[in-house]
C-alpha cells in the first residue's frame, strides 16, 4: 500500500456506527470481533464441560438444580440424561476445537498482528476479511441454535463418525442437530479459507520496506504456516461433510454398508465408514497444529520480550515450524491404528508420527535456552507462556506412547488420549490465547488489564488444568474408555471413583475461575487505566503505532525496518531493547 | 458427603471471586497504566519463586498419583502379546518420564534463577549449531530406539501371531448396545454372513419340507435354512402388502386409497421382491454350487464367551449398525467393529480366570474394589455383593446412548472345563435350525455352567448376563 493511501485515510469522513463497529473492514476491529465471539463461544463450551463433569464426578447424586435449569428432559430427577450427556461432550469438543481455538485464536491474533507486525495498513482485502468474520459469526449462530432444538444437537462425538452421525433412528442427535452441525462447519470452513488466503497474501505481499522474511517475528511465521496448513486441509473436511450430507439426504452410500436398523436391512450398501475416518483425520490431525502453531508463535514472542533476550535459534524455530507443518499432513492415520487397516500402513504412520517429536523437541529446547541467562520479567502474559512450555512438554511426551501403534492398541479411545490432547493442545492453546490477550490487550483496547488478577487467573487455570487432565492418564491406563456416561457399571473402575471426584472439583473450580478473567477483560476494556505506547518495551512494529487506533495503523508514513525483532539486550546498547524501526548504527552488525 | 464437597467448592469459589472483584475495583481506581505495566523487582521475585514451588507441587502430585493409581487395576497382561506390549510400554515410560521431569524442572529452575535484576543484562545468545545439532540428534536416536521397539512389537502382534499355531476362530458381533459371539463349530470355520438374512423370528419350511423355527438369525449367518427362513419372512410381508393392496381396491378394481399410500405399498412390494431375488441370485445359488456352506455348524451365543487358556484365538469382528470397538483391557487387545468391513485380531490367553484371581496384586486390588463398591451400594440402599475379577469386553467407540454399558465377560478356562461348557450350550438357542438332542432324544437345555473348581464364576456370569440389556 502506498503512502498516498494513508493520506486518503487521513481525510476520511467520520464513520457511521455500523461501518465502524459492525461491518468493519478494519483488521483491528475484526480481530476484536473474533475475540469477543470466541469468548462467548468459550463460555458456552466450558459451561457444557462443567455440566457433564457433574455427572462423571458424582454419578449417583441428584442435582435438583439441573432439572430446574435444564428441564426434566435433560435431567429427570436431577440425573443427567444419556443423550444429553453425549451431546454435551460432542458440542464441548466441537466448540472448543473449532470455534475457540481455531476461529478464535487465528481469527483474533492473525488479524490483529499480521498487518501491525509486518508494517501494513490493513489486510490485503478488507472486504474478504469482513466476509470471513461474518461467516464465522453465522456458523457460530447455527451451531448454537442447534442446542435448542427438540431432538438435540449433534451427539456423535466431535469426530462425527458415520453411521452414527447419519442415522437418526440410531441416535436422535443425528437428525436436525447433525444437519445444523454440518452446515455450520461448512460455513466455518469457508470462513477459515477466506481468512487463510488473506493472511497468506498479506504476509507475502504487504511487508513494509526492510521487512524481509527473515526479519519477521515468529508469530507471523506461525500464522503463515498455519494458514497454509488450513488452506490445504480444511477443504478435505468439506468434502467429507458433503459426502456425509449426501448419505443423509440423498440415499447415497459413501460411508454406509450392510446396516440393519431394527430388523430392516438398509438398502444403502458398499460404502465404508473408514473412508470418512481417513477424510476426517486428514483435516483432523493438521487441525491440532492449526491450533498449536499460532500458540507457539504467541509464546515465542512473549517469552523473548519478557526474558529481554533474543529467541534462541530463530532459524531453527522457523525450520521446525515448517517441518511440523509438513509432517502434520502425513500422520493422520495414527488416529486409526485399530480400525483394521493394513499393519504395514500402521508401521508407516508410527514412523512419521514419531518424526514429529523431533521438531517439537527442538522447540522445547530452544525455549528453555531462551530462558537460560535471560532477565525475566513476569508479566501475566509471560506466566501464561511459561505455562505453555510446561504443558507442551508434559502433553507432547505422552504422544510418544500413542504414536506407537502397538502401545496404542491399549490406549486408543481411553481417557489416556483425552488427557494427552487436552494437556498438549487444550491447555497449551488456551494458555497461549490468554497470553496473547494479556500481552496485546493494550494494543486492542488502549488500556491495561489488572495484573494481579492476571496472576491469580493464571495460577488457578494451570493448577486446575493439570488437576483435571493429569489424573485422566491414570484412569486411561486402567482401561477406562472415554465418552462413557457413567463408569459404575464396571466394578473394576470403582478404583477411580475418588479420582473422578477430584477431576470434577478441579474442573468446576477451573471453570468458575474464568469469571475472574471475564471480569478483568470487560472491566478493563472500558475502565482500565490507559496504556502507554509500548508497555512491555517490545521490539516489534505494532508498538510503534499510536495507542488510539487509526485507520491505516500509522498516521504518517509506514515505518521502515532495519533489524530483526529480537534485539533484546544487544551488546553496545544501553537500553535492553531496540525496536525494529531503529536504524543500525554505523558500526553495528545485524545480529 | 459429595454434595457437601461441591457446596464447599462453590462457596470458596464464589467467595474468592467476590473478594477479587472488590479488590480489583479498589486497585484499578488507584492505579495508572504505569502501575500495571511496571513490575517491581520484589514482586517479580515472588512471581519467580512461584515456579519452583509449583513444580514441586506438580511433580509431587504426579508421584502421589503414580503411587496410588499407578497400578491401574488391570493386573499383569492376560495375553501372550500383552506381556511384550507391557514391557515396551514400561521401557517407554522409563524414557519419557525422566525427560518430562527434567525439562519441567529446568523450566522452573531457569524461571527462578534468571528472574529480572536491574544490574544484569541478558545474554545476547542467538544460536549455536552445536547445541541445535545435539538436540536434534539425541531425540532422533532415542526415537529410533522407540520406533524400533514399537514396530517389532506391532509386527509380532499383527503379522506374526495370527499366523502361528492353529487358532480357534470366534466372531464378535457388535450392535447397539451389546455383544454377540459366534463359535465356528466343529469345522473351526465361520460360514458366510449377510446382513440381508437378518430378520424377525419366524416359522418356516426348509428345503426338504420340514417345519422349523428360526430365531431371526441375528448374525445373518448364511445357511440354506436361514435363507428359507428369510424367504418365509419376505413372503409373509409380501402377503400383508398384497392384502393391503387388495383392500385398497374398490369393486371396480380401481384404487380408492390416496396415491401416496398406494405408491408406498407398491414400492414396498417391489423392494421385497427385489430383496428376494437378490438373496436367490446372490446367496442361494452360490451356496448350492459351492463348498461355502460352512455356517451350518456355527453357534450363536448371547452370553459370556469361554476361551481355552494357552490356545490362540482369532477373532473376526463385525457390526450390525454403527462403529463399535471391541476392547479387552486385560488382554491388551482392541479392534474396531465396522459395519460392512470385517476386522481381525488374534491373541492367546495365558491365564485362566481362576489363576488370574489368585495373583497377589489382583487379590489386593479387588479387596479395595469390594470396599469401594459396597460402600457405594450401601449409600444407594442396595444389597451388598461380592465383586470378583473378570476379564471383560467393553465398547470403546462412541456408539449411542447405551455406549457406556456394553459388556460381556470373557471366561478363560482349562481344556476340560471348556469341553464341559461346550457340551452344555443350548443348541436350540445357539443354532435353532440344528437342535442338538440329549441322550433321551429331547432338545438339550443349557442350565448354566458349573465349574467344580470355582463356584463364583457361574454366579458372576449370570449376574453379568442379567445386566446385559
Ligand atoms: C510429540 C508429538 C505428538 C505425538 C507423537 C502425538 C500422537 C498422537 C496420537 C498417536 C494420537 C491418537 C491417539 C488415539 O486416538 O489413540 C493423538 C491424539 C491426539 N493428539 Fe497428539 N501427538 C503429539 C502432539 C500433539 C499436539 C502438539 C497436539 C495439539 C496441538 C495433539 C493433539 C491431539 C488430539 C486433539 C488428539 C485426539 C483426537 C481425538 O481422538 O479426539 N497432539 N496424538
Ligand atoms: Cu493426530
Ligand atoms: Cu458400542
Amino acid at each position: 500500500m502506498s503512502v498516498g493511501h494513508a493520506e486518503a485515510h487521513a481525510h476520511h469522513h467520520k464513520e457511521s456506527f455500523i461501518s465502524k463497529y459492525i461491518f468493519s473492514m478494519d483488521h483491528k476491529m475484526i480481530a476484536k470481533q473474533y475475540l469477543i465471539t470466541a469468548i462467548v463461544m468459550g463460555i458456552v463450551g466450558i459451561t457444557l464441560s462443567a455440566l457433564f463433569r457433574l455427572k462423571l464426578g458424582w454419578p449417583d447424586t441428584q442435582f435438583g438444580i439441573l432439572e430446574a435449569l435444564l428441564g426434566s428432559d435433560a435431567a429427570p430427577e436431577g440425573v443427567l440424561d444419556t443423550n444429553w450427556y453425549l451431546w454435551l461432550v460432542t458440542m464441548h469438543g466441537t466448540i472448543m476445537v473449532f470455534f475457540v481455538l481455531t476461529g478464535g485464536l487465528s481469527g483474533t491474533f492473525s488479524n490483529l498482528l499480521i498487518p501491525l507486525q509486518i508494517g501494513a495498513r490493513d489486510m490485503a482485502s478488507g472486504l474478504l476479511n469482513m466476509i470471513s468474520y461474518w461467516m464465522f459469526f453465522l456458523s457460530c449462530v447455527l451451531m448454537l441454535s442447534s442446542l435448542f432444538i427438540q431432538t438435540g444437537p449433534a451427539s456423535a462425538g466431535w469426530t462425527i463418525y458415520p453411521p452414527l452421525s447419519v442415522l437418526e433412528s440410531l441416535q436422535p442427535g443425528s437428525g436436525l442437530g447433525m444437519t445444523l452441525w454440518l452446515l455450520s462447519m461448512t460455513i466455518f470452513v469457508a470462513s477459515s479459507l477466506l481468512g487463510s488466503i488473506n493472511y497468506i497474501v498479506t504476509i507475502l505481499n504487504l511487508r513494509t520496506k526492510g521487512m524481509s522474511m527473515t526479519r519477521l517475528p515468529l508469530t507471523i511465521w506461525t500464522f503463515l504456516v498455519t494458514a497454509v496448513v488450513g488452506l490445504l486441509s480444511f477443504p478435505v473436511l468439506v468434502s467429507a461433510v458433503v459426502l456425509l450430507l449426501m448419505d443423509r439426504g440423498l440415499d447415497t452410500s459413501f460411508y454406509l454398508s450392510e446396516i440393519t436398523v431394527g430388523a430392516d436391512a438398509l438398502a444403502q450398501t458398499g460404502g465404508s465408514p473408514v473412508l470418512f475416518e481417513h477424510l476426517f483425520w486428514f483435516l483432523g490431525h493438521p487441525e491440532v497444529y492449526i491450533v498449536l502453531l499460532p500458540s507457539l508463535g504467541i509464546a515465542s514472542e512473549v517469552i523473548s520480550t519478557s526474558s529481554r533476550k533474543p529467541i534462541f535459534g530463530y532459524r531453527a524455530m522457523i525450520g521446525s515450524i515448517f517441518s511440523i507443518g509438513f509432517l502434520s499432513f502425513i500422520v493422520w492415520a495414527h488416529h486409526m491404528f485399530v480400525t483394521g487397516m493394513s499393519p504395514f500402513l500402521g508401521s508407516l504412520f508410527t514412523f512419521t508420527t514419531l518424526l514429529i517429536a523431533i521438531p517439537s523437541a527442538v522447540k522445547v529446547f530452544n525455549y528453555l535456552t531462551t530462558l537460560w541467562k535471560g532477565n525475566i520479567i513476569y508479566t501475566p502474559a509471560m506466566m501464561f507462556s511459561m505455562g505453555l512450555i510446561s504443558t507442551f512438554i508434559t502433553g507432547g511426551i505422552t504422544g510418544i506412547l500413542l504414536a506407537d501403534s502397538s502401545l496404542d492398541i491399549s490406549k486408543h479411545d481411553t481417557y489416556f488420549v483425552v488427557g494427552h490432547f487436552h494437556v498438549v493442545m487444550g491447555m497449551s492453546a488456551i494458555l497461549a490465547m490468554f497470553a496473547g490477550i494479556y500481552h496485546w490487550f493494550p494494543k486492542m483496547y488502549g488500556r491495561m488489564m489488572n495484573r494481579k488478577l492476571g496472576y491469580i487467573h493464571f495460577w488457578i487455570t494451570i493448577i486446575c488444568g493439570y488437576g483435571v487432565f493429569m489424573p485422566m492418564h491414570f484412569t486411561g491406563e486402567g482401561g477406562l474408555p472415554r465418552r462413557y456416561y457413567e463408569n459404575t457399571n464396571f466394578p473394576m473402575f470403582d478404583h477411580f471413583m475418588d479420582l473422578n471426584v477430584l477431576i470434577s472439583i478441579f474442573a468446576i473450580v477451573g471453570v468458575l475461575a474464568q469469571i475472574i478473567f471475564f471480569w478483568n477483560f470487560f472491566y478493563s476494556a472500558y475502565r482500565g487505566p490507559k496504556a502507554s505506547q509500548n508497555p512491555w518495551k517490545a521490539n516489534s512494529l505494532e508498538w510503534t503505532t499510536p495507542v488510539e487506533h487509526v485507520h491505516g495503523n500509522w498516521p504518517g508514513a509506514l515505518p521502515e525496518v532495519h533489524r530483526w525483532p529480537y534485539d533484546y539486550s544487544k551488546p553496545g546498547w544501553d537500553v535492553d531493547f531496540v525496536p525494529q524501526n531503529i536504524p543500525l548504527r554505523p558500526d553495528e552488525e545485524e545480529h | 458427603m459429595t454434595g457437601f464437597l461441591i457446596l464447599i467448592a462453590l462457596v470458596i469459589g464464589v467467595g474468592a471471586i467476590i473478594q477479587l472483584v472488590r479488590l480489583n475495583e479498589v486497585a484499578s481506581e488507584l492505579s495508572t497504566g504505569r502501575e500495571q505495566e511496571e513490575i517491581g523487582e520484589s514482586e517479580n521475585n515472588i512471581l519467580a519463586l512461584t515456579w519452583p514451588i509449583f513444580m514441586v507441587a506438580f511433580l509431587g502430585f504426579m508421584f502421589w498419583m503414580m503411587a496410588k493409581y499407578g497400578y491401574g487395576g488391570l493386573g499383569p497382561s492376560a495375553s501372550a502379546h500383552g506381556v511384550e506390549l507391557d514391557w515396551v510400554l514400561q521401557m517407554n515410560y522409563w524414557i519419557i518420564i525422566p525427560v518430562a521431569v527434567i525439562c519441567n524442572v529446568l523450566l522452573a529452575y531457569f524461571a527462578y534463577k534468571y528472574r529480572y535484576s536491574k544490574d544484569r543484562k541478558a545474554a545476547y545468545f542467538l544460536h549455536s549449531s552445536k547445541l541445535e545439532m545435539l538436540w536434534t540428534a539425541v531425540p532422533a536416536v532415542v526415537l529410533a530406539v522407540i520406533i524400533f521397539m514399537g514396530l517389532k512389537t506391532w509386527r509380532d502382534i499383527m503379522i506374526d501371531s495370527p499366523n502361528e499355531g492353529q487358532p480357534t476362530i470366534v466372531e464378535v458381533y457388535a450392535k447397539q448396545f451389546g455383544w454377540n459371539f459366534r463359535l465356528s463349530g466343529e469345522n473351526n470355520k465361520l460360514g458366510q454372513a449377510d446382513y440381508k438374512l437378518i430378520g424377525p423370528a419366524t416359522d418356516f419350511v426348509d428345503i426338504n419340507g420340514a417345519k422349523k423355527h428360526s430365531n431371526g438369525n441375528p448374525l445373518g449367518i448364511v445357511t440354506m435354512d436361514f435363507i428359507y427362513a428369510k424367504y418365509a419372512d419376505i413372503d409373509n410381508s409380501l402377503e400383508t402388502v398384497n392384502k393391503q393392496l387388495e383392500e385398497a381396491k374398490g369393486a371396480t378394481g380401481e384404487y380408492w386409497e390416496s396415491e401416496e399410500i398406494i405408491d408406498k405399498l407398491l414400492t414396498k412390494k417391489s423392494n421385497l421382491e427385489l430383496q428376494k431375488s437378490r438373496i436367490k441370485a446372490g446367496l442361494e445359488l452360490s451356496l448350492l454350487d459351492s463348498t461355502s456352506n460352512l455356517g451350518s455348524d456355527d453357534i450363536f451365543l448371547d452370553e459370556d464367551l469361554y476361551l481355552v487358556v494357552n490356545r490362540p484365538v482369532s477373532f473376526q469382528f463385525r457390526s450390525r449398525d454403527v462403529i463399535h470397538s471391541a476392547w479387552f483391557p486385560h488382554f491388551r487387545a482392541q479392534m474396531n467393529c465396522t459395519p460392512g468391513t470385517p476386522t481381525y485380531f488374534t491373541f492367546t490367553p495365558i491365564y485362566t480366570t481362576a489363576e488370574m484371581r489368585t495373583k497377589p496384586e489382583v487379590q489386593a486390588h479387588y479387596k479395595e474394589i469390594n470396599t469401594i463398591h459396597n460402600e457405594r451400594l450401601k449409600s444407594l440402599g442396595e444389597e451388598e455383593e461380592v465383586v470378583e475379577m473378570n476379564f471383560i469386553l467393553l465398547c470403546n467407540k462412541i456408539c449411542g446412548a447405551g455406549h457406556y454399558n456394553m459388556q460381556k465377560n470373557i471366561v478363560v478356562v482349562t481344556e476340560e472345563e471348556y469341553e464341559k461348557w461346550y457340551e452344555c450350550i443350548d443348541f436350540k438357542e445357539a443354532n435353532p435350525t440344528q437342535p442338538r438332542l440329549d441322550v433321551n432324544g429331547n432338545p438339550a437345555v443349557y442350565e448354566g455352567w458349573r465349574s467344580d473348581s470355582d463356584e463364583s464364576l457361574v454366579n458372576h456370569t449370570n449376574m453379568a448376563t442379567g445386566k446385559e440389556s
